[in-house]
C-alpha cells in the first residue's frame, strides 16, 4: 500500500470568469520512507499539488488516498486531526509563531490537540527533536533571534515532533543562500536515512534536484517521473 | 485552553504601544464612571440623609387616608397615642426610636412681625434618635430641652421676623374644628435648611402642638428610627404587620418622592454615560483586534495548517479581548477608587438648591460597583471581539498561508 496515491487529480481555480486549470490529471504515488522532489518552473502547479497532498485544499476531480483513506474531497476543517497527526509542514518563509521560543514553536502541534499528552512528555520530545536538527543551543531563542537557516530548522523540528507519516516542504530553500540550502537539504536527507522520515518537497532550483533519490517533474499540470530536460 | 491563554497574553505584549493605548482608553473611561458614581453616591447620600435622617424620618406611620391629602397638612385622620401602640412599635425588630409628631401650618409672630410657618410638633427626646441630623442642621443655639416650651426656627424666617435667641414666639393656628388658637414658645435654636421647603420650619415640643390644636394625646404621624437605613422596606413591612389595618406605613422613599426621582434621574444619566463609553470602548477593542488579525493572517494560516481548530483560533482572540477588557477596567476601577478616596479625605462642599448653607459631600464607592464595571467591560470586550475573532477563524488556509 503506497503512503499516498493520486489518481487523475484535477484542480481548477476560478479567476473572475476564467477557469485556471492548474492540475490536469495527476497520477502519482509515494511510498513510505521515500525522499521525493517535485520540480517544475514557476506557475507549473507545485504549490497546488502540495496543498492538496497536505489536505489544505480540496481537489476538483479525481481521487487522493492518504494511507488508504480517501481525503481529496473532504473539507479542510474535518482534516485538522489528519494534518496534525499524519503530516508535517515546512514552508518557504518558515512561518514560525513569533511570540513563542524555539521549543514552544516545536511543541505547538502537540499542544493544540484536544487530548494532549502530558506537558513533560511533549517538552522532552521537543527538546530531542530540536537536538536532532541541530538547535540544541538555541532552544530558548525567539524566531527573530535566529538566522534563516536556524528558523528553517525550527520548522523542520516542528514538522517532525508529531512523528508524521509524511513531511511536505514547499520550496523550503527558496529563502536561503546556497550554503544554508545545502545544509537544510543534507539535514532532510539525513533524517530520511536515519529515521526513515518520508519527505516530499518542491523546488525549482535544479541544483537541489541532484541530491534527491527520486525526482518528479511537473509541467502543464501533469506529473512525470524523472528530472525534466528543460532544467 | 490554558495554552491559549498564555499565547493570548504574549500576543498582547507583542504590540506594546497599541495594547497600552487601548488599555489606557479603557482605564480612563472606567475611572471616569467610577469617579462619577462615587460622587453621586456622596451627593445622594447627603440628599437621602437630609430627608431620611434629617426631617422626614426613615419609616412613617399614618392613619389610612392621611397620605392622600398630606400636602395640606390635615389634622384628621390622626392617631390616638396609646401606651400599648407605642410599646408595640418600639418592640418591632430594627426600630430604634418612636417619635409621634403633629405637622401643620400656622402663623409665627415676634412682636409685630408675622410670617407663615410650617410647624412640626415633635417628641423632643425621641426625635433626635429618629432624625439625628436635626442637631447637625442647628446653625445656632440649642435643640428642644425636655419639659421646656422651646422652639427651633429656620434661620431664614427667624431673620424675617427678627427673632433672636430667647425671643418670645407666638404660634397661631386653627384646631381640628377650625377654631383659632395660640401658644407662646421661646426661640432657642436656628436651623439651616437642607432644602427650600424647610426654610419656613418651626419645631416645637409635641405637647405644645397638642395644646395649640386641642389634640391632647394625639399625633398626625409617628416617625420611626431604624438600625439600618438600607433596610427600611423590611422594617416597614414588619411595622405594617404589627399595627394592622387602619394604618398606612411608608418609608421615606414613598413620601419624599422628589429625592427618589432626583436619584433615579441621576442614576439613569450615569447609566447612559456608561453605555456610551462602553460603546466607544467596544469599538476601540474591536479595532485593535481587527488590526491584530490582519497582521497575523499568515500566522493564523500556519496554525490552521498544523491542525489548530477554528474554535481554538476564535478562543485565542476572545481571550485577548477579555484580557484587554479585564486589565483595562481593573486599572480604571483602581484609579477611580483612588480618586474617590482622595476626594473623600476633605469632602466636596456643595450648596444644593434651596439649602441655607453649603453641605459637605463625602464620595464613596462600593466594591460591588467596581466589580460590576470590570465584569461589564469584560463582557463588552468579548462582544467586541466576536467580529475580529470570527474573521480570523474563518480564514481560508491556502490564502492565509500565501499572505505576506
Ligand atoms: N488561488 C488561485 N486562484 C487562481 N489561480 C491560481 C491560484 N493559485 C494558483 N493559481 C494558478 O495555478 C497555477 C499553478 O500555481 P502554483 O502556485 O501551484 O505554481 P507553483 O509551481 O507553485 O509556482 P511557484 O514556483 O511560483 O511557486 C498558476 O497558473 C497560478 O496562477
Ligand atoms: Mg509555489
Amino acid at each position: 500500500m503506497p503512503l499516498i496515491q493520486l489518481k487523475d487529480v484535477h484542480k481548477e481555480y476560478l479567476l473572475g470568469e476564467n477557469v485556471v486549470h492548474a492540475l490536469k490529471g495527476v497520477d502519482m504515488s509515494v511510498e513510505k520512507g521515500e525522499f521525493t522532489v517535485v520540480t517544475g518552473p514557476s506557475g507549473s502547479g507545485k504549490s497546488t499539488l502540495l496543498n492538496i497532498i497536505g489536505c489544505l485544499d480540496r481537489l476538483t476531480r479525481g481521487s487522493y488516498k492518504l494511507e488508504d483513506q480517501e481525503v481529496g474531497q473532504t473539507d479542510f476543517d474535518e482534516l485538522a486531526d489528519v494534518r496534525n497527526h499524519k503530516i508535517g509542514f515546512i514552508f518557504q518563509s518558515f512561518n514560525l509563531i513569533p511570540v513563542l521560543d524555539v521549543l514552544e514553536n516545536v511543541e505547538f502541534p502537540c499542544l493544540i490537540r484536544s487530548k494532549p499528552e502530558p506537558r513533560k512528555v511533549i517538552r522532552e520530545r521537543a527538546r530531542q527533536v530540536a537536538e536532532d536538527v541541530g538547535l540544541g543551543s538555541v532552544v530558548h531563542h525567539r524566531p527573530d533571534q535566529l538566522s534563516g537557516g536556524q528558523r528553517q530548522r525550527v520548522a523542520i523540528a516542528r514538522a517532525l515532533v508529531t512523528h508524521p507519516s509524511l513531511v511536505l516542504a514547499d520550496e523550503p530553500t527558496a529563502n536561503l543562500d546556497s550554503v544554508t540550502s545545502n545544509q537544510i537539504i543534507d539535514l532532510m536527507l539525513k533524517l530520511n536515512a536515519d529515521k526513515g522520515v518520508t519527505f516530499l518537497f518542491s523546488t525549482h532550483d535544479p541544483r537541489v534536484t541532484k541530491h534527491a533519490r527520486r525526482v518528479l517533474s511537473i509541467s502543464d499540470g501533469k506529473v512525470s517521473e524523472g528530472a525534466n530536460d528543460s532544467h | 485552553m490554558g495554552r491559549l491563554v498564555g499565547l493570548a497574553a504574549r500576543n498582547l505584549a507583542r504590540n506594546r504601544r497599541r495594547t497600552l493605548l487601548t488599555l489606557a482608553a479603557l482605564a480612563v473611561g472606567v475611572m471616569a464612571v467610577v469617579g462619577v458614581r462615587g460622587f453621586l453616591n456622596g451627593l445622594q447620600g447627603m440628599l437621602i440623609g437630609g430627608v431620611a435622617e434629617g426631617t422626614i424620618g426613615p419609616v412613617l406611620v399614618h392613619r389610612t387616608g392621611y397620605l392622600q391629602s398630606m400636602e395640606s397638612n390635615p389634622l384628621t385622620p390622626n392617631i390616638l397615642l396609646t401606651p400599648d401602640l407605642l410599646a408595640r412599635l418600639r418592640a418591632v425588630p430594627g426600630v430604634t426610636a418612636v417619635s409621634p409628631r403633629l405637622g401643620f401650618a400656622g402663623m409665627a409672630s415676634v412682636g409685630d412681625e408675622t410670617v407663615f410657618a410650617i410647624i412640626s410638633a415633635v417628641d423632643e427626646s425621641q426625635e433626635p434618635t429618629v432624625c439625628p441630623r436635626r442637631r447637625e442642621y442647628l446653625a445656632e443655639g440649642d435643640w428642644l430641652q425636655p419639659g421646656r416650651d422651646d422652639a427651633v426656627m429656620g434661620m431664614e424666617i427667624a431673620r424675617g421676623v427678627g427673632a433672636k435667641a430667647g425671643a418670645r414666639l407666638a404660634l397661631i393656628s386653627g384646631d381640628a374644628e377650625g377654631v383659632m388658637n395660640a401658644v407662646d414658645v421661646t426661640v432657642r435654636g436656628f436651623s439651616a435648611a437642607a432644602a427650600q421647603m424647610e426654610r419656613r420650619s418651626v419645631v416645637i415640643p409635641l405637647r405644645k402642638g397638642q395644646e395649640l390644636l386641642r389634640l391632647e394625646g394625639r399625633a398626625t404621624e409617628i416617625a420611626l428610627g431604624v438600625t439600618d437605613l438600607s433596610d427600611v422596606e423590611a422594617v416597614r413591612d414588619r411595622v405594617a404587620a404589627v399595627v394592622g389595618p387602619g394604618f398606612e406605613v411608608s418609608t421615606w422613599k414613598d413620601v419624599a418622592t422628589t429625592v427618589r426621582d432626583v436619584q433615579a434621574t441621576q442614576n439613569a444619566a450615569l447609566d447612559l454615560i456608561t453605555f456610551i463609553f462602553m460603546a466607544i470602548m467596544l469599538m476601540g477593542i474591536a479595532n485593535t483586534l481587527l488590526m491584530s488579525v490582519l497582521e497575523r493572517v499568515r500566522e493564523i494560516g500556519t496554525m490552521l495548517a498544523v491542525g489548530t481548530r477554528r474554535r481554538q483560533i476564535l478562543g485565542l482572540f476572545l481571550w485577548e479581548a477579555l484580557m484587554l477588557g479585564v486589565l483595562g477596567a481593573t486599572l480604571g476601577a483602581l484609579l477611580g477608587f483612588g480618586v474617590v478616596q482622595l476626594l473623600a479625605v476633605k469632602g466636596v462642599m456643595l450648596q444644593p438648591p434651596g439649602a441655607s448653607l453649603p453641605q459637605k459631600i463625602i464620595p464613596v464607592i462600593h466594591v460591588v460597583f467596581m466589580v460590576r464595571m470590570v465584569a461589564l467591560s469584560a463582557a463588552g470586550a468579548a462582544v467586541a471581539a466576536v467580529y475580529p475573532a470570527w474573521k480570523a477563524a474563518g480564514l481560508r488556509p491556502v490564502q492565509a498561508l500565501a499572505a505576506v
